[in-house]
């Protein structure tokens, strides 16, 4: 990574569906987000090449900037020319490709194994097979399980620093004997972050088999964790067997000097900056994808990234029904639905991925999707936030400062009060928390940009080309339905102040303008918690946003009313409220 | 320039397919030979599980000692029963040994433990329907090559199946009825608009070779991967009638035989579901391409509702996007469908269909 002085950005992400250029550059002294290029990412048959499909998309920037990127040779003009073409750095990342398949070797379950897995879930890649000392199975059962789980990774670890080492290397045998049962070219890369003490016999069990990386050991003690080095190991084999794999990924990469890196490291990079720019706040970014949902969360320097490889709300959509239960989906829908029609809907979106809803009643659908689709994700990455966030109740989220969107399905939503409820409604965040969406799918290409230079990324992603939606404040706590619950009180600089009770059960929205401030006084009924305590009151300056301030006084978790006429009824109002569905 | 996915309905042109093994083994045609659709073009053995036995255990032995008491070179095919490894004590008037536990390879000595592989059942690759060996991937299998009518579905609940077409319904919208399939079903390949689940499983006793229809509700899932045959859809879940282009063109060829490859899609590999009729050709007509992209005049069907599975020619293409009902803002087009009038639909939710 450098942070050389540069005037302007190329950034380019490559997605499942699309193919996104983005051009950043200096305007009045700060890095701006000045335009950007779209196309269908073309890896698939029949071009089977990422090249057709970028240079589409850098077509349409060139229309917009009147500016080109290329030469007549199709070589990056880099940099900037005198007659105003190219650019002067050039990043790129990259999402499209199937999940890796890792296979997961430790020692105890809760300790080792569970590092290890949360080793993989940092980047695109699905655990196909887990052994470990708790493991019943014999030996040739769990050789068996492996070659058929067909790993392209296997990540071996175990063992603090000065513990075991028998137990590590038993277990590496059985991968290493796997190795020699599978044909040359078939065999897993190892990644070994286990007790350091064993590195070479691990070398020398895989010598003329595997390629072996080394990494710091997951668990140097039973009470500490290290997870970075692994994770940046795992990213590097991520781009180098799946990213290569890609026709025209050997001329992409050539095109900047920090090769291709995959889009959920590039996002968690930029929201580690922009946390440690923010004086350590804690920022959570999204981005819902096609294929795969990416939870980034940053306290200071300290990222917790998580990658669902298989929920989206493209590519997966049909997969959903492996993580969910089909009412928790159809719960977010403000009208009837058979199970049927939201079945089909989830197997036919998975079949035609890049298609948009064109009825208002597929954009319930739609919309409900993403919700469930951040509401695992955001599940599953919980546990990796435990020791960072100040976790203020247990099974709910932590307070963030900010929460960034990203994805098609919220950039795309039609008004972004809809992007918001998806935000909040899937995420379910507690406290007073910003929001911002990342209109522009500029989030993955701001954070390949990063890798060059990150105080570019944090000027951009605080400009206006990251809107900001407002704020919402969650409350927590119970009360009988319709109970009056907190009292606010709006008053911005300029214009009357507004006050309102908001009863338990239902969502209430004060508009504030984008870049106009208020005071913002928030008064909960004893046993309700704005983020401040039971019942602590609090005034605070805010500034506005597309939607303004939102005062969520549904719970948390939200409490649906369990009678289904009543809960889309509730749901109704929720959308209609801050949504302006078929408005 | 927005370039969609292709789906090809096409009553006569050159196919090409690859028959590939999951893993090394022998190809069993050249280069130019003719095959019919039973053909074995390719085999290749397959391991059924692992067994692992720990000589310095079973033989009572150190590590460094054990391999000298191994009976069978690596590499060596060996019957259930056959001794592995045998070492005599109390001076030869009795031996500890592992045997064979099934028919299968002894694989290697590895730090004093014996690792061997029970055979499992070969792995036969069938070309599927009839035409010419295109070439060969020496060990891995073959390309092959027919001239015919190709149909693309959209989905395939596995297996690739070849049989006698059969259809079975008097509309593209209709379902097959269960009792009308019976003795005479057996090695068809059925055609309808659409099945229930009685339908299918009385196919199953009948002993049909595939189904392929315009849709089915996505509930039926569990219920085709079950079975032993392929069904394939064309449309869409929950959709409507199978496409007029495929009905049309599957109905003409009643009678004949066909392929249907219910194998799901892959999107690195581009394969799809489908169903190919070898017909004679006098010359060697175009192959399918894929890869055009959306202008006037292109004919291309819509993939979402409302007007999900409609078959329509592009009038225009708009320049400046177009707000939906769902309140989305798109590029879109005017396309003229067949029986449906012109209508304006996003770039997005449409796919060259020819």
């Amino acid at each position: 990574m450098t942070t050389a002085p540069t005037d302007s950005i190329l950034a380019v992400d490559i997605g499942n569906v699309t193919t996104r250029v983005a051009l950043f550059d200096i305007v009045s002294g700060d890095f701006r987000f000045v335009a950007q290029g779209e196309a269908r990412t073309t890896a698939e048959p029949p071009f089977a090449n990422i090249e057709e499909g970028l240079h589409h998309a850098l077509e349409e920037l060139q229309r917009v900037t009147g500016r080109a990127f290329v030469d007549a040779n199709d070589r990056l003009i880099i940099p900037t020319g005198p007659d105003g073409n190219g650019a002067d750095a050039f990043a790129a990342a990259a999402s499209a490709g199937e999940p890796l398949r890792v296979a997961v070797v430790g020692l105890m379950p809760n300790v080792s194994v569970a590092s290890a897995q949360r080793v993989a879930t940092s980047t695109y890649a699905i655990v196909s097979e887990v052994l470990g000392l708790g493991d019943r199975r014999r030996e040739a059962q769990r050789l068996d399980a492996l070659l058929a789980a067909k790993p392209e990774v296997v990540i071996i670890t175990g063992g603090t620093e000065n513990g075991s080492q028998s137990a590590v290397l038993r277990l590496a045998e059985t991968v290493a004997i796997a190795s020699r049962r599978l044909p040359d070219g078939s065999r897993p890369e190892i990644l070994f972050a286990g007790n350091n003490a064993v590195q070479e016999k691990i070398k020398e069990l895989f010598d003329g088999l595997s390629e072996v990386l080394i990494a710091d050991n997951l668990r140097p003690e039973l009470d500490s964790e290290l997870l970075v080095p692994a994770r940046r190991q795992l990213a590097w084999l991520y781009e180098h067997i799946r990213l290569a794999s890609l026709g025209g990924y050997t001329d992409l990469s050539q095109w900047g000097t920090g090769g291709i890196t995959p889009t959920a490291t590039a996002i968690g990079n930029v929201i580690r900056f922009l946390s440690e720019a923010t004086g350590d706040k804690g920022i959570l970014g999204v981005d819902v994808g096609s294929m795969s949902t990416v939870l980034a969360a940053s306290f200071g320097n300290d990222l917790a990234l998580t990658v669902q490889p298989d929920v989206g709300v493209g590519h997966s959509a049909a997969r959903l029904l492996s993580h969910t239960k089909l009412d928790h989906l159809s719960r977010w829908l403000p009208e009837d639905f058979s199970d049927d029609e939201v079945r089909n809907y989830l197997y036919n979106k998975s079949l035609a991925p890049a298609t948009v809803p064109h009825e208002l009643r597929e954009l319930y659908l739609e919309h409900a999707l993403a919700r469930q689709c951040l509401q695992i994700a955001a599940s599953a990455a919980r546990p990796s936030w435990s020791n960072k966030a100040q976790v203020s109740y247990g099974g709910l989220m932590p307070p963030f400062d900010t929460i960034i969107g990203s994805g098609a399905v919220l950039a795309r939503a039609p008004r972004p009060g809809q992007a918001a409820l998806m935000m909040i409604d899937g995420l379910q965040p507690l406290g007073v928390t910003s929001l911002t969406l990342d209109a522009h799918g500029a989030l993955p290409v701001v954070g390949a940009a990063a890798m060059q230079n990150p105080i570019a990324a944090v000027q951009v992603l605080q400009s206006s080309s990251f809107p900001g939606l407002g704020l919402v404040v969650s409350l927590v706590g119970e009360a009988r339905p319709g109970q009056n619950v907190v009292r606010v009180k709006l008053a911005p600089a300029h214009g009357e102040a507004v006050e309102v009770k908001v009863p338990f059960g239902s969502l209430e929205v004060l508009r504030l303008p984008p870049g106009q401030e208020a005071k913002l006084a928030i008064q909960p009924l004893r046993g309700f918690d704005a983020g401040f305590g039971s019942g602590v009151s609090k005034t605070m300056t805010i500034t506005g946003g597309e939607v303004g301030v939102i005062i969520d006084a549904r719970g948390r978790p939200i409490a649906f009313p369990a009678n289904p006429d009543k809960r889309r009824e509730a749901v109704s109002k929720w959308c209609a409220k801050l949504g302006e569905y078929g408005v | 320039m927005y370039i969609p996915t292709t789906t090809h309905v096409l009553p006569l042109v050159t196919i090409r397919r690859d028959r590939i093994l999951p893993r090394p083994g022998e190809v069993l045609v050249q280069e130019g030979d003719r095959v019919e659709a039973t053909t074995i073009v390719a085999r290749a053995d397959s391991v059924a599980r692992h067994y692992i036995y720990d000589l310095t255990q079973r033989l009572q032995a150190p590590a460094a000692d054990v391999e000298k008491y191994v009976k069978v070179p690596p590499g060596e095919i060996v019957e259930k029963g056959d001794p592995l490894a045998v070492r005599p004590i109390t001076l030869g008037l009795s031996k500890l040994q592992v045997l064979a536990p099934a028919n299968g390879t002894m694989v290697d000595v590895i730090n004093g433990r014996l690792l061997f592989a029970a055979s499992g059942a070969d792995v036969e690759l069938r070309a599927g329907f009839a035409g010419v060996v295109a070439s060969i991937a020496p060990d891995h299998g073959v390309t092959l090559e027919t001239s015919g009518a190709l149909v693309q579905g959209v989905w395939g609940s596995g297996r690739l199946s070849y049989g006698i077409m059969r259809t079975m319904t008097v509309a593209p919208d209709q379902p097959i009825q269960s009792a009308t399939l019976d003795e005479g079903s057996k090695g068809m390949i059925l055609v309808g608009g659409t099945a229930d689940q009685k339908s299918l499983r009385v196919a199953e006793t009948v002993k049909v070779r595939g189904v392929i229809l315009g849709s089915i509700p996505a509930s039926l899932i569990p219920t085709t991967r079950a079975l032993s045959y392929p069904v394939v859809i064309t449309e869409s879940f929950g959709g409507g009638p199978m496409n007029e282009t495929a009905w049309t063109l599957l109905s003409s060829h009643d009678g004949r035989e066909a392929m249907l490859d219910g194998r799901s899609a892959d999107r690195w590999s581009g394969r799809r579901p489908e169903l190919v009729i070898p017909l004679p050709s006098p010359g060697s007509p175009p192959m399918p391409t894929d890869g055009a992209p959306l202008v006037v005049g292109r004919r291309v069907r819509v993939l979402r509702r409302p007007h999900l599975g409609a078959v329509g020619v592009i009038q225009q293409l708009l320049e400046r996007p177009h707000t939906l009902p769902s309140g989305a803002q798109l590029p879109v087009a005017y396309v003229e469908m067949e029986g449906l009038g012109t209508e304006l639909v996003p770039l997005v939710n449409l796919e060259v269909f020819e």
